[in-house]
Parts: C-alpha cells; structure tokens; sequence
C-alpha cells in the first residue's frame, strides 16, 4: 500500500517558515538491523496561543513526549519540558489530534515515542524574523513558526515518509529524530525554495530549477554538456561567474577554470534529487563568499520517495533516459543512491549528448548531531550547434536549427567526495565539513567563423585557418568550511552569534587553442595556464532580536585570495626575431627581440583581501509581514590570467541595496507566500562578453536598480509560483544600457494534483498536470538594437497509481520557433561549410543567435518498489 | 484641488513607475543597411572615349573597368611610419569597421552615372575615418587570382605620335615580393596588396543612405609616360602593354596609382531621402 503523500501539508510547514531544515534521521549511524522508522505526520493540529498568556505577552517552550501506537494514534502526551500550566495545556490538547503514519521496525509498524516541541510567542512577528533553532536531541525536527493571538503554536513538519505499515505489539520504540539547523533568512529576497509538487514542471536539468526564484533567465550557446548562462536581476553571469553555486555546501564554481573563473556547472546533479534550493538574490549573508555577485544558489539534496524507483524517458530528438533511484527505508531522506543514463540526437544539427551520473549520500546520527557523507561522479559528451549568423537564414543559405561548425562541443567529468557533520552540544552548534572535487573538461567552441587569425610578420604566409576555440581545464579542489553558533537569551529573545571560515584550494591546468575545423589540427595556443589558487574565508554574523519584531541580521566576512599563475605560454609576439632561428608559427616563443633566449613560460604571485561587511534589518510589526533593508558587499575573484607579479590581486566587488517587503502565511485554506523588492546594485569592474576569446572579459563598473515580485501559493491540490522582474542595467562611465541582461522576466510554475475520480484495485488514480510559463522581455543588444522576446510554455501530465506513473512531457508546447541567444558582433562564417572563408569576410557587427528547442515531446514511466 | 487618486490610476502609476526603467535607455549607436555604388570620371560620357592630359601627353581611354571585390569604412586613422598594417586589425573589431559592402562589380571608369554594386552595405553608425577599397576576386589571401582587376584600353599622343595601349592588371602571387627578411616571412602577405586602405571617408553612415566610390581615371596614369611600354605579344590589336611586373616604369607606377589611397579613389554619402 502506498501512503498518502501529502506534499500540501508539507508546504504549509515548510514554506511558512521558509527557516527550516527538515533533516531528520533514524535513531543511530550504524543501526543494527531492523532499523526503526521515525512515524511521520499525516494530521497535525497547530496549538492555540492561550488567551490567558497574551496578557503578559508571554513566551515560552513546552516540549512533549508523544506516544503514537501502531495505528498512528497518540496514545498518551507528557510533558517533559514545561512553559507554564496555560502553554502546557495548549501544546498537549493540540498534539492529541495528531495522526500520524506509524514507526516502522522490520518492515511492521510499531509504536513510538517522540519529542514534540511546541514554541509560543505572542503576536505576530513573520516567520522570517525567527532564528531557527538548533536541532535538540530526541525530537522532531522544529522550526519555530510563531503563533497569532489566539492563534496556532508552533507546528513541526512531519518527518520523512514512512514504510509500508504492519501492526506489531509491544513497548513503544524511542525514536530519535535529529534535524539541521538553517541559516535565518535575510531579507525579502532570500528564497528559500522547497521544490516539494512544482518538480512536476518539466526541469531539464537542475540549473532550470533556479527559474523557481525570481528574475532569472538560462541560455545555453554551448550545448548539453556545457553550463548554463544565467541572467539574474540585471547581471549576466555567464556560467555562474556571478553567482556562488553549492550544493550541500560543496562549492560548484570553477575557480580558475579558463573559460570563465567561476564557470558552474550543475548538470552533475540529477534533478529529481533537488529537495530544496536557497537562491539569495544579492550578498547579504556573511556565509556567501567568492562569486556571490548577483546572489548564491544552494541546492540541498533528498530522496522523499522510499525504495527503490526507476524512471524511463522516451521522446523527441531520439532522447532517451534511465533513472533508478533508492532511498533505504528506515533512512533519512538525505539518505539516498541515484544514478542516470542519458544521450539524445538533440534537435537540428549536431546536438547530440550522452551523460551519465551517479550521486549517493548517507546521513547518520553521531550523538547529538548527524553526519552526511556524499560522492558523486558525472560524465558527458556532446557536440553543439553554436551560434547562426541571421542574415546566412533569412537568405537561406543555412537552417535555424543548423550549424556552422560540427566540430564544436565538449567532454566533462566530475566527481566528488564530501563529508560533514553538525552537532550542538549546549548551546552551541558546531559544524564541519570537507570535500574534493576533481574535474575535467573540453570546450569547442566557434563564435567568430575567420576572423581570428591574423597574419603576423614572424609567421608564414597563411590565410584564415578558422577561429575554433579548443578549451581543455583540469582541476583538482579541496576545501572545508565550518561554523560555531551560540544561542543565547537576551531581552527576553533568543540571540545568536556565529562565527565560521571558508577555505579552498584549487590546482587548475587551463589551455585554449585554436583549431582547424577541417582536419582539427591546432595551429595556435592561445593561453596556457598552471595555477595554484587559495581562498580563505572567515566571516562573524549576528542575529539580534530587540524585540519579536525587530531582528539585525549580519555580520562580516574577509577572504583572501592567493595566486600562483605559472603562464606557459607567456611569450606570443616578437618584433625583432632572431635570424637564424625565428620563431615562425611557434606559439609561445622561446626568445625575445633580437633572438634573446627566453623560457616560455612566467610565473607570478600574488594576493588580496577583501573585506565584506553585510547587514539586514527586518521589521515584522504586523501579522505574518516582514518588511526589511539589506546592504551587502560582495566579491568575484579575477581570472588567473589577468594577474600580474606583486600587483595586488583585483577582483569585481559590488554593494547592493534592497528594501523589501514580504507576506507568508495563510490566505483560507492556503499558504501565500509573496514579495515585493527593490534593489540597487553596482559592480566596479563587470564582465563583458568577448566573443574573439569565447568568454567575458573585465570591463567597466555598472548599475542597476530594478523590481521584483514573486507569489508563492500552496493548497491541499495545487502548488503556484509566480515571479516578474524588471530591472535596468547601465554602465557607470557611459550611462548606456547594458547589453544582453534582459529587462523584463516574468517566470509562473504551476502544479495541481488530486485523486481521480476513478480507483482500480481499490487504490486512487491520482492525477497531476504541470506547467512552466517563461516570458523574457526584450533584451538590449550592443548598437541599440533589441532582441526579440521569448514566450515559451512546458507542460506535464500524469498519472499515478499505487507504485507506477505515466506521464507525458512536452516542452515549447507551441512550438515556438525563438532564438534563445542574441548577439551583436563581428563574424565571418563560411555559411557553405568548414574551410577557406569564401568571398570577402564580415567585419561588421551582426545579428548572431543561438537557437531555442522546439516542440519535444517526453513520455516516461515511472515505478517504485519497496517504498512509500 | 487635491482629489484622492483612484485604486485603478494608482495601479497604471505603480505599473508606469515599474515599467519605467526597464524600457527605456539604448546601448547605444545603431546597425545600419545602405546601399552602394560606384562611379566613374564625373566629365565621362557613357560610352565616348575619355580624353586627358597626363604630364606632357594626351591619353583616350576607350575602355576602362575596376574590379571592386569589396569596401570597407573604418575608424582607423592613417599614420606614417611603421610597418605594414596586416590586412586585419587583431582583437580590435568591434567599432573599429564601421561598415561594409562585401561585393563588388565591375566599374566602368568611363560612366559617370551611378553603377550598383552588387550587394547592399552593412554597417553602425559609429562614424568613419578612412575606407577600404578591396581589388580581389574571391579570397584576399589566396596566393592566385589571375583575373584582371583593372583592365585599359585606349591610346596615347605624345610628341605628334599616337600609340594605342593595352593592360590587364592582376594582383597574382608574381606580385608579392619577397620578404627581406626571412626571419619575417609574413611581413608582406599578398592581402596588404589587395587592399587600398586609407582612403579619407570622414561620414556617418544611416539606414538607407547610399556609400558612393568615387573613380577617377585620370589618377591613374600620374607618373605613367606610357611610352615606356613594352610591345604587345603578338595577336593583340594594342601596340603597347602595361606589364604585371615592375619591369618598366609605366607598369609599376600604374600599379603604384592603383593600390595607393590617392585620388584615384574617393568615398562620398548620399543620406537618405527624409
């Protein structure tokens, strides 16, 4: 039998705080089989603030012991802390009305006992101004929602689903149940995003889950295998060189990688095991580090689905792909194994990929605290199309869908290992962790056709040869990252202050050639790079609360960044070469003028610090809406070879301002979550796409100042997230508008779910339709033009009955035919084909595109044994 | 009077006060489509023999045609001194050419009237300093073209004597010398033969105006005494031949006249119509 899964009630808790750590584990790390199953929340009634306490505005903590029986009834309450005759009465009467899906033991349910602890406060301040409390021993996971007068306490979400249920006699089983602390919230633009029904919405990956928060557009000019560009609040962040990706903390950015120092790539990660995601949309936490320009993205993987489950795709473009995941019952959703195959034909000219992925995690309880160890590896192949010149389709001379260059495309592995752990002894919370990445990759990639190569005196006569860009990066990081945080009470409220270091080192070998595309042979190094790269980190933050409306959230952080940049191609021009033996076609030349012997390569050293301070105010005077003011500074480490020996690192700093306000709780019978943000940012040294180099390069300071809005609604059936931003970017010297960030981004995520009116078996079908709506504005291209808007819509249906699901996937549903990609720059193609440029080149800008996909259809199915 | 404003004139103020910034602002210049064309002595008459003084004698051109494989417009101001300019300007493109007519034709120098080129002209309206005027049929850095770029015919008097001449002008691998210094082999690539740079072209271009070369033939044959020429081979009804080769002087100064920015060539803008 499978439980009911009820996603609504689990949004309700969890979006309500929008603080929460979830995490809750079975009772030991190495528990000796049969493992015991923690009972998970199917009904659960939220206490009444009793009216006699809000006279004295009264706080308090009651935490109880509940005992459910076999059938998932509470069987008895005690109290084991109290907070008072009127608090403990009020806590108790609530927790009897619970149900909940049994413990299991050995595959039968047993009774239990857990710690339920309820937390009352007085009207009304907004979830967001509530720290959220270190996990205690022996209880459920808490999150610490604040109830009305007279109005609900606080309502722990339930745990992770149970196992299928069998009734066993006996004593009751003591359930541990640890959970993991979270960050506070600050301010109205971080989002704390539980993915929970919207996963329904066709995501190709787990980039496309960042469109879950506001403002954000991805490209891709580079193929599957290639990370997406991300568009953010005004910023072009290319391939997350402005955005601090993480996963469970582990960093994604590339630091050093060649093709762009922070390049991110997420595709390693299978998205169906995206549990949850922290986008904050600026640098307004002092744990954010390098690259949290525009903002950080966090994704916190889990596994809610028990068992074992395959998942088989089918459709369009030949696209096939397997997936088989296994969460061990009796285990924490963060306890989970999930691999993936994956190769599709793509649409249109040489767009096929094949990837394949595995990523598995254990947590386990240590004491008072619980450990996750994780590892992951992660490889692809794939060819792309690049970019089309508009002119060679309007005459014909090439397809929408085609490509110039079919050698461009790429390789890329990753794997990964980390461990971690967090534990609170007192009022302290400590945590750890390590990890090592190892990562590869080659890019080929042709934006300019023939115009690169240029004759030089010291080299033989030569035509144009081609401007392939042949891009190989291989690093090596190692890292960790910790915290201490101490609670304590002060002005009647519990205050926190943390402190915690950052630190990685990253050994990365980077070359870029250029190719021939016909025979593929390289005919000139563009760079060569060894570097060393260090960056660490320590920060101090703050959450202090005068009253229960009043928080100051900050706090400072300080990175140094440390170089050791060995260029082994250090020497490319000569005016005077030696005369009997010039370099010719060497590319990194051993002499200088007059033939004077030189090794080719150079090395320097170098290092900064930045230091970033952080701050936000949040005021929630009324009930359930916070209103707060972010200030930040944040940070972007230079590419490697921009460095220069004993020159003082650069590095891109912004401040950002934003003042926000936000609404999060119950509309009816459903959740509302919405915001309203402006924000003012500025970059002294910004990124500009150079398309002769195939990434962005330093340019000058920018602004910009924009709006956003974002509504997140959750019933019992549905799930709605809505978001629209407009912003404006400018560069600071020439007041002119920024090119390629778009203006306008409007993003609705929409779910709905419920049992059909049909059964078979005696079990509900249950039905589900989804639907992703991306509007993207126009987008300023150099030279005052303007791109065309993208309006695409990706749906999914299915069904669902007892351990299988059909469904069908269709992405750009109206088959919408859009360039997904805009440029304005000098090309000159071969629009016959790879080979000698025919007739004479372009030297003008022009209209350059990347194609969107079209209409593709998906089937898949989906089973699941041995879960819930 | 100050009147309450109503909830629906204070959605359209908030939707204004959103919707403000985001549309408005440019990145600024603009890309542009011209048209082009050349044209030849503007004291020809189509289809007459053309009659100048050169030096001492008097030259009738009966026939005069340029091969035009391209033109460019740049911001590239000329300077004196250095080394040859490579034929394309390195990690310097965007803003640098300002426009283009990737085509060309064949110009009657005799015809004073308008002579489409054979494609329209691509371009900003960043503005121009110099202009290119490419002589090539096909690749510009092909080692062979043998196809004539400047094809005469006609006669000269000088000294009461009256000697028809001939020249089929190619800028073929026979033309490209020799590096003088082998360490240098690249230094003097066929291209920088090929392309006549640093035409003055001060004007801006703007969508729909038309970018016309101005051909002066009689630039042509400054410094050329002509008589110079050797005979014609056999089978030619012209008694003399310009050569491509520097064998004489009449064949390298014409030569000379031909790929330097001199009055030969002018580029004028005829904006577009309001």
């Amino acid at each position: 039998m499978v439980i009911p899964h009820r996603p609504g009630r689990l949004l309700v808790g969890l979006i309500a705080s929008g603080l929460v750590a979830c995490a809750a584990l079975p009772a030991r790390a190495q528990p000796a089989a049969p493992a015991v199953t923690p009972p998970s929340v199917v009904t659960h009634v939220d206490a009444v603030y009793p009216p006699s306490a809000l006279a004295d505005r009264k706080h308090g903590d009651v935490v109880l012991a509940v005992t459910v029986d076999a059938d998932g009834h509470v069987s008895r309450v005690t109290v084991l802390e109290s907070g008072g005759a009127d608090l403990d009465e009020a806590a108790t009467v609530a927790a009897r009305q619970w149900t909940f899906v049994p413990a299991m033991k050995g595959g039968k349910a047993v009774a239990s006992r857990i710690r339920v602890p309820f937390h009352f406060a007085p009207p009304a301040p907004p979830p967001e101004l509530v720290a959220p409390p270190a996990p205690k021993e022996a209880e459920l996971p808490s999150r610490p929602a604040v109830p009305q007068a007279p109005a609900p306490a606080s309502a722990p979400p339930p745990p992770p689903a149970p196992t299928p249920a069998a009734v066993e006699a006996g004593a009751p089983e003591e359930v541990n149940v640890h959970g993991r602390s979270a960050v506070p919230s600050v301010g109205a633009s971080d989002f704390n995003l539980h993915v929970g029904e919207l996963a329904r919405v066709p995501h190709q990956n787990a980039s496309d889950l960042l469109k879950l928060a506001p403002g954000i557009l991805l490209t891709n000019e580079g193929g599957e295998g290639h990370a997406e560009q991300v568009f953010l609040r005004g910023f072009d962040a290319r391939e997350g060189q402005d955005l601090e990706f993480t996963v469970g903390g582990v960093p994604i950015n590339e630091s050093g990688n060649l093709h762009g120092n922070g390049y991110a790539d997420t595709h390693f990660i299978i998205p169906e095991l995206v549990h949850r995601l922290r986008v904050v949309e600026g640098p307004f936490d002092p744990r954010q580090g390098n690259y949290a320009v525009a903002g950080s993205a966090d994704y916190e993987l889990g596994l809610d689905k028990r068992g074992l489950t395959a998942k088989y795709t089918a459709g369009s473009f030949n696209t096939q792909r397997m997936l088989v995941m296994w969460g061990p019952p009796g285990e924490s959703e963060h306890t989970f194994a999930a691999a993936e195959a994956y190769s599709t034909s793509g649409f249109g000219q040489n767009r096929d990929a094949r990837r394949g992925s595995a990523y598995a995690q254990y947590e386990g309880a240590l004491g008072t605290g619980s450990y996750r160890v994780t590892g992951q590896v992660y490889t692809t192949d794939y060819h792309s199309a690049g970019v089309l010149r508009e002119d060679d389709v309007a005459s014909g001379a090439k397809g929408f869908y085609d490509t110039y260059d079919p050698a461009q495309g790429g390789d890329s592995f990753r794997a990964s290992v980390a461990a971690d752990l967090e534990k609170k002894t007192g009022s302290t919370t400590l945590g750890q962790q390590l990890f090592v990445i190892k990562r590869t990759m080659r890019l080929r990639e042709d934006f300019t056709g023939y115009l690169l190569d240029v004759q030089q005196p010291w080299q033989t006569p030569h035509g144009q040869r081609g401007d392939l860009l042949d891009l190989d990066v291989d690093e090596l990081t190692v890292g960790a990252r910790g915290f201490s945080r101490l609670s304590g009470k002060a002005l009647g409220q519990t205050q926190q202050l943390e402190l915690g270091y950052f630190a990685r080192y990253d050994q990365v070998g980077g070359s870029q050639q250029r190719l021939s595309p016909t025979t593929l042979d390289a005919y000139h190094t563009d760079t060569s790079l060894q570097s060393n790269l260090g960056d660490v980190g320590l920060y101090g933050a703050a959450d202090l609360k005068a009253t229960d409306w009043l928080a100051l959230r900050g706090g400072v952080r300080a990175d140094v960044f440390a170089y050791d940049v060995n260029n082994l191609c250090a020497y490319q021009t000569i005016d005077t070469p030696s005369k009997t033996s010039p370099p010719l076609d060497a590319s990194c030349m051993s002499q200088v003028d007059t033939g004077k012997y030189v090794d080719p390569n150079k090395r320097a050293d170098t290092a900064s610090t930045a230091v970033l301070p952080k701050a936000a105010l949040l005021l929630g005077p009324f009930a359930n809406v916070t209103f707060s003011l972010s200030y930040g500074q944040g940070v972007r480490s230079i590419d490697p070879i921009y460095i220069t020996q004993d020159v003082a690192t650069p590095f891109a700093g912004i401040q950002a301002y934003e003042g926000g306000a936000s609404y999060a709780g119950p509309v009816g019978p459903v959740t509302l979550v919405a915001r309203s943000v402006f924000f003012d940012t500025h970059v002294d040294r910004d990124y500009i796409f150079d398309q002769t180099v195939g990434r962005n390069v330093i340019g000058v300071g920018t602004s910009r100042v924009g709006w956003v809005g974002a509504v997140r609604a959750t019933g019992d059936w549905f799930d709605e997230s809505a978001n629209v931003t407009f912003v404006k970017s400018t560069y600071d010297d020439t007041h002119l508008l920024v090119p390629y960030v778009p203006d306008v981004v409007v993003r609705s995520d929409t779910a709905v779910f419920h049992d059909l009116p049909w059964r078979a078996g005696g079990s509900p079908l249950v039905g589900a339709l989804a639907a992703g709506v991306t509007y993207v504005g126009q987008r300023p291209l150099p030279f005052g033009a303007l791109s065309s808007t993208i309006f695409t819509i990706d749906a999914n249906a299915s069904v669902a009955w007892t351990h299988y699901e059909v469904g069908l996937m269709v992405t750009n549903l109206l088959d919408a035919r859009y360039p997904l990609s805009e440029f304005n720059y000098v090309s000159s193609f071969n629009a016959s084909g790879p080979g000698a440029p025919s007739g004479p080149p372009s030297y003008v800008p022009g209209r350059l595109f990347t194609a969107g996909a079209p209409r593709g259809v998906f089937a898949n199915f989906t089973v699941n044994f041995g879960g819930a | 009077m100050v009147r309450a404003v109503s909830r629906g004139e204070g959605a359209a103020l908030l939707a204004a006060l959103l919707l403000a910034p985001a549309c408005t602002g440019t990145t600024g210049y603009a890309l542009v489509s011209f048209y082009a064309s050349a044209r030849g002595a503007s004291d020809a008459v189509k289809g007459q023999p053309y009659t100048f003084s050169s030096g001492s004698a008097r030259v009738t051109l009966t026939r005069a045609v340029l091969h035009v494989g391209a033109l460019y417009l740049t911001q590239a101001v000329p300077t004196s001194g250095g080394g040859p300019a490579p034929c394309t300007l390195p990690g310097t493109y965007d803003g640098v050419f300002v426009g283009e007519v990737r085509g060309g034709g064949d110009v009657d120098l005799l015809d004073p009237s308008p002579q489409g080129l054979t494609v329209t002209g691509d371009g900003s309206t960043l503005p121009a300093a110099t202009g290119q005027v490419w002589l090539m049929h096909g690749d510009v850095d092909a080692p062979s073209d043998p196809l004539p770029v400047l094809t005469l015919e006609g006669s000269v008097t000088s000294g009461g004597r009256t000697q028809t001449f001939a020249g089929s002008i190619t800028i073929d691998s026979g033309r490209q010398p020799a590096p003088t210094n082998t360490s240098l082999p690249g230094s003097s690539p066929i291209c920088t033969l090929r392309i006549v740079s640093g035409i003055p072209a001060h004007l801006t271009l703007a969508q729909g105006g038309t970018l016309v070369l101005r051909l002066d033939p009689r630039a042509l044959f400054n410094d050329v005494p002509l008589v110079d020429l050797p005979a014609c081979p056999g089978g030619q009804p012209a008694a003399l031949c310009f050569t491509n080769d520097e064998s004489n002087q009449s064949s390298r100064n014409l030569f000379q006249n031909l790929t330097a920015a001199g009055p030969l060539y002018r580029f004028d803008w005829v904006a577009p119509a309001p």
